[in-house]
């Protein structure tokens, strides 16, 4: 049933209130230290797989599995355990207004009960990785679309996740600092996390050279050409 | 330890981010208080009447012209809860009575050297024996009239009886409002602030993780309250001191140092205790 898998669906269904199917019978599975690409056009379903394995959301029809956890059913504490292995980076972010950036990639690594001090030179490591250790001290709302995404994936890395679920982030950034992402999430999973990243950018997708899924109105195609 | 300093750190931060919002709750909160603390003093202060009438239990007994006080003496002495007998003569209360008048005393000159006063005889009593002895009293021979202050005392016990329950409803309905205050600024706080306990949630947070923070803030701003409140009463005691002696001489004035740290106490635990509760029904919050 396990096998080392990180991630493992099946016939995993999303309806939304409203009747919109977001996800229509994915069968998938990730093993340990993959590193997935997830494409797929705007509303294919990408973000709902995404927020089902973070369980932001449940399914409606099917069963998931992370690191051998059944989600469906899974209780609170089961839900916070596992969110505590996950690195996320949402497509808006969602980074809190308000704090600099190295608070909110520091919060990241509170939350799983870090040191302050170690927080932040984990935190402060994070940042120089994504090329922001200047930028430590601003104010995440002063800093531009580009350097806010950088924050959140240095937030994720920050935890040294087992599970990296990245939503397009690299979509506010130019083509070297996306490779540059792009590079910080491949190395992440040679050191054995596992990473499912979801894009539109074609061309990092064929640089990178890993597995690849579609998406397709809420079915998967597995191992499709880009 | 790390989650200590980070709700530490997190409750300064949002102390600061929400002043307003909290300023108008520790405004409110510290109105509610002072009003209670007002309600405990007026009730301190009736208490102590009380007890120091009922300390005082003493029953004076006039007598008829011509009576020899001693054998009135010694029929009382022999009454069980009787502690002492004291004799003051009808001299001794006109020079009393003189006394007492002061600057007026000359009325006294119109009684052109007669003494209308009586002998009385002044009877110490254990306090739960006084009705007893004041109706025994009464039946001697030779006793003109028995005074003691029983109705007094009872009027005392039901104003004070009256006074303690409205008070108490009194304060539980000014405490249920601060705690309501206190559980919307938790609400506001925690509607304002939303996205973030949510983005905590999803990192994988305790509950207590992303509670702790609002609880704290409750306290504090509680604790806030309360000590403005005592400040305001402590401010307001001599005022007030002054008024109740000119007003109300015959009640006893309580010493700021004998009540004011016990009800002051009182109000910081009330504050807190408020506080936290409502800080705890408003960052109740679904994951």
């Amino acid at each position: 049933m396990y096998g080392g898998l990180a991630v493992r669906a099946s016939a995993l269904r999303k309806v939304y209130p409203g009747g919109t199917v977001a996800l229509d019978g994915i069968d998938l599975e990730v093993a340990q230290g993959e590193f997935v690409f997830l494409l797929g056009r705007s509303g294919a379903g990408k973000t709902t797989l995404l927020r089902l394995l973070l369980a932001e959301e449940t399914p409606t029809e099917g069963r998931l599995w992370i690191f051998g956890q059944l989600l469906n059913g899974a209780g609170e504490r089961d839900i916070q355990r596992l969110r505590r292995t996950v690195g996320m980076v949402w497509q808006d972010l969602r980074l809190i207004r308000g704090r600099t950036a190295l608070d909110n990639v520091a919060l990241g690594l509170w939350v799983l009960g870090v040191p302050p001090g170690e927080a932040a030179r984990r935190a402060r490591e994070a940042l120089a990785r994504v090329g922001l250790e200047d930028k430590a001290g601003q104010r995440v709302e002063f800093l531009s679309s580009g350097e806010q995404q950088r924050v959140a994936v240095a937030r994720a890395l920050a935890r040294q996740p087992r599970l990296i679920l990245a939503d397009e982030p690299t979509g506010n950034l130019d083509p070297a600092t996306a490779w540059q992402i792009v590079s910080l999430l491949l190395e992440a999973s040679a050191r054995g996390a596992t990473v499912i990243m979801a894009t539109h950018a074609h061309a990092l997708v064929r640089a990178a050279g890993r597995r690849v899924i579609v998406l397709e109105e809420g079915h998967l195609r597995e191992g499709e050409q880009v | 330890m790390t989650y200590v300093l980070y709700a530490l750190r997190e409750c300064k931060w949002g102390l600061v981010r929400g002043a307003r919002s909290y300023a108008v709750s520790v405004a409110t909160t510290a109105a509610v208080l002072l009003a209670v603390g007002l309600l405990l003093l007026g009730n301190r202060s009736l208490e102590a009447l009380i007890a120091r009438v009922r300390d005082q239990a003493q029953i004076t007994l006039y007598l008829k012209e011509g009576q020899d006080p001693a054998v009135i003496e010694a029929a009382l002495r022999s009454l069980p809860g009787v502690t002492g007998v004291r004799l003051v003569t009808k001299e001794e209360a006109l020079a009393q009575l003189r006394r007492d008048l002061g600057q007026d005393a000359f009325l006294l000159d119109a009684l052109e050297g007669l003494n209308p006063l009586a002998d009385s005889l002044e009877v110490a009593v254990v306090p739960e024996r006084a009705p007893e002895v004041a109706d025994a009293a009464a039946s001697l021979a030779g006793v003109e009239r028995v005074r003691d202050n029983r109705d007094l005392l009872a009027r005392l016990v039901r104003v004070t009886r009256f006074a303690r329950v409205g008070g108490a409803a009194f304060s539980t309905a000014l405490l249920g409002t601060s705690l309501m205050a206190a559980a919307n600024t938790a609400r506001l706080t925690v509607y304002a602030r939303r996205s973030e306990i949510e983005i905590r949630i999803l990192l994988g947070a305790p509950g207590w993780f992303v509670k702790a923070p609002f609880l704290l803030e409750g306290v504090a701003s509680g604790a806030l309250a309360a000590l403005l409140a005592g400040i305001g009463l402590a401010a307001l005691y001599p005022v007030l001191q002054r008024y109740a002696t000119a007003a109300l001489p015959f009640v006893p004035v309580l010493a700021p140092a004998g009540v004011l740290p016990s009800i002051v106490g009182a109000l910081l635990l009330a504050g807190t205790l408020s506080a936290l509760a409502g800080g705890w029904v408003g960052a109740t919050f679904r994951r």
